[in-house]
């Protein structure tokens, strides 16, 4: 019996160090595995995009649902902070409508200035690139990547390097795009380089993030005066961006080693993102005006004409003070 | 009268699935839009926390296929470079392991505190690895607010698991 016993053990033992034997081989193997994911994903980039976008669009609904209880409990937060804070917020309100009906009275003065010059000079314009509305469905999560997951894809006309505006400015551009889901890499992020100029001066330059909240200015032209507060849009440069699209304004300025560092503080909070746009827009390959797609000046977004429109006129009214 | 059911054929195959699904869950946990400025990029690694307890607590629940899954899941929502979880969480769960012996049956201080040096371990693994694969020599503030929101969380995370657990059956 005992001898039995024995033998049992013994054989649950060897099971126990084969079971262990394979854990350790499996350990090993998926460990080369994820080094050799490592090793493909840094030399064949646009595959591995590709594969990304893919399996994206697979766990794309499963990331919706699961950040609805998360959304719902930030209404339901902010809910109660506006009803507390809803007395305070309408006599800010009051005030910002009184200051902003004065802009609006020289806007459109601007506006119909504008248009006139524009008829006598025979300006012409780029067309307004039409959009997509998308809802920003999942965050980084990591300390090494600065990207933000949205509910559209190719299926609804979104391609690679779209640029993606928020409420109050750019956000970002699109890096890759599956069928029903797209990945936006956002401002600060390290691969990110955005030709743009200061508003007012017209100083081109290109805004690199660097992980940091606030993306940096670099190839500015020597002897090129910023001041805090100098707004930045993009200049149009290289065919992504289309121009004038309101990015942020300068935040610090400090002097480095070799050169000033000088900083730009997103209009768009890219932690705060709920709703954001992709603009359609196809770059500079047709000169304006000469091929057929018209479409695109008929749809033209209203609000954001505003938006540029308001941006100008600021900057001239800064300039006239 | 007591009534004490046989745990049935469905309950141990649930109770076998449960480590895979929470440890999923945590990691979907650590991704989804918290909507906090800034929390994102360093939003607890609620993932190492549930592979220490698993690997720790049933072993044989958490093999390292799942860990990979989990891991290359986690890649793929984040955006980061494919294999960088998939790698850290297999360090994890070989240092979970190792650490075993040591903090099976002790105090949960204990176990926080090895928790406390695989996490460090792990947010540190993923930092150069990153900075490997990026050429590029990142700020470790981050990482390590990282690492210290994940020790502080790792009370609540643990209490959660150790309710579900004791649902589950002892012997699977």
């Amino acid at each position: 019996m005992s001898r039995l016993r024995t033998g049992k053990n013994q054989g649950g033992r060897l099971a126990i160090s084969l079971q262990d034997l394979g854990q350790r081989l499996s350990f090993i193997i998926l460990a080369c595995a994820a080094v050799i994911l490592l090793l493909a994903g840094r030399t064949e980039t646009e595959q591995m995009e590709q594969v990304r976008a893919a399996l994206s669009d697979v766990t794309a609904p499963l990331l919706e649902f699961s950040s609805r209880p998360v959304q719902m409990l930030r209404s339901g937060f902010e809910g109660v902070d506006q009803y507390f804070n809803s007395v305070e917020e309408n006599r800010i309100l009051r005030k910002e409508l009184a200051r902003l009906q004065a802009w609006q009275s020289l806007a459109l003065k601007l506006q119909n200035e504008n248009k006139e010059f524009r008829s006598l000079l025979n300006a012409q314009d780029l067309p307004e690139p039409p959009f997509i509305s998308a809802r920003v469905i999942g965050d980084l999560g990591s300390p090494f990547v600065h990207t933000v997951l949205i509910n559209v894809g190719q299926k609804q006309g979104v391609k690679k390097d779209m640029p993606v505006v928020g409420a109050d400015g750019l956000i970002g551009r699109i890096v890759s795009s599956g069928k029903n889901v797209s990945r936006v890499l956002l401002l600060s992020d390290l691969n990110s380089r955005v030709p743009v100029r200061l508003e007012g001066s017209g100083y081109q330059s290109v805004l690199a993030g660097d992980n940091e909240i606030n993306p940096q200015l670099f190839y500015l032209p020597l002897g090129a005066k910023v001041a805090i507060g100098d707004r930045i849009v993009t200049s149009g440069h290289g065919g992504v961006f289309p121009p004038d699209i309101p990015v942020g304004a300068v935040s610090s300025v400090s002097k480095g080693a070799s050169a000033s560092e000088i900083r730009i503080k997103p209009f768009s909070d890219e932690h705060r993102l709920g709703f954001v746009r992709v603009l359609q827009y196809k770059g500079v390959e047709a000169p304006p005006g000469t091929n057929d797609n018209g479409a695109a000046d008929t749809t033209a977004p209203k609000e954001k004409m505003d938006i540029v429109l308001l941006s100008t006129s600021s900057s001239a009214a800064k300039r006239g003070q | 009268m007591k009534i004490s059911a046989p745990p049935g054929e469905l309950r141990r195959t649930l109770a076998a699935i449960i480590p895979t699904l929470t440890t999923f869950l945590c990691m979907l946990a650590g991704i989804i839009p918290a909507g906090i400025p800034g929390f994102s990029t360093v939003s607890p690694l609620f993932s190492v926390a549930a592979i220490f307890f698993w690997v720790v607590s049933r072993p044989n629940l958490m093999p390292p296929a799942v860990v990979f899954g989990v891991g290359l899941l986690q890649d793929i929502l984040s955006a980061g470079p494919i294999g960088l979880w998939a790698l850290t969480l297999l360090v994890v769960q070989y240092l979970s392991l190792s650490q075993r012996r040591f903090v099976i049956g002790q105090t949960f201080g204990l176990g926080w505190l090895g928790l406390s040096a695989i996490v460090i371990g792990a947010a540190g693994s993923a930092w150069l690895s990153a900075c490997i694969y990026y050429g590029v020599l990142f700020s470790a503030e981050p990482v390590l607010i990282q690492a210290a929101l994940t020790i502080l969380v790792y009370p609540a995370v643990a209490w959660i698991l150790v309710n579900i657990s004791s649902w589950m059956p002892k012997a699977l």
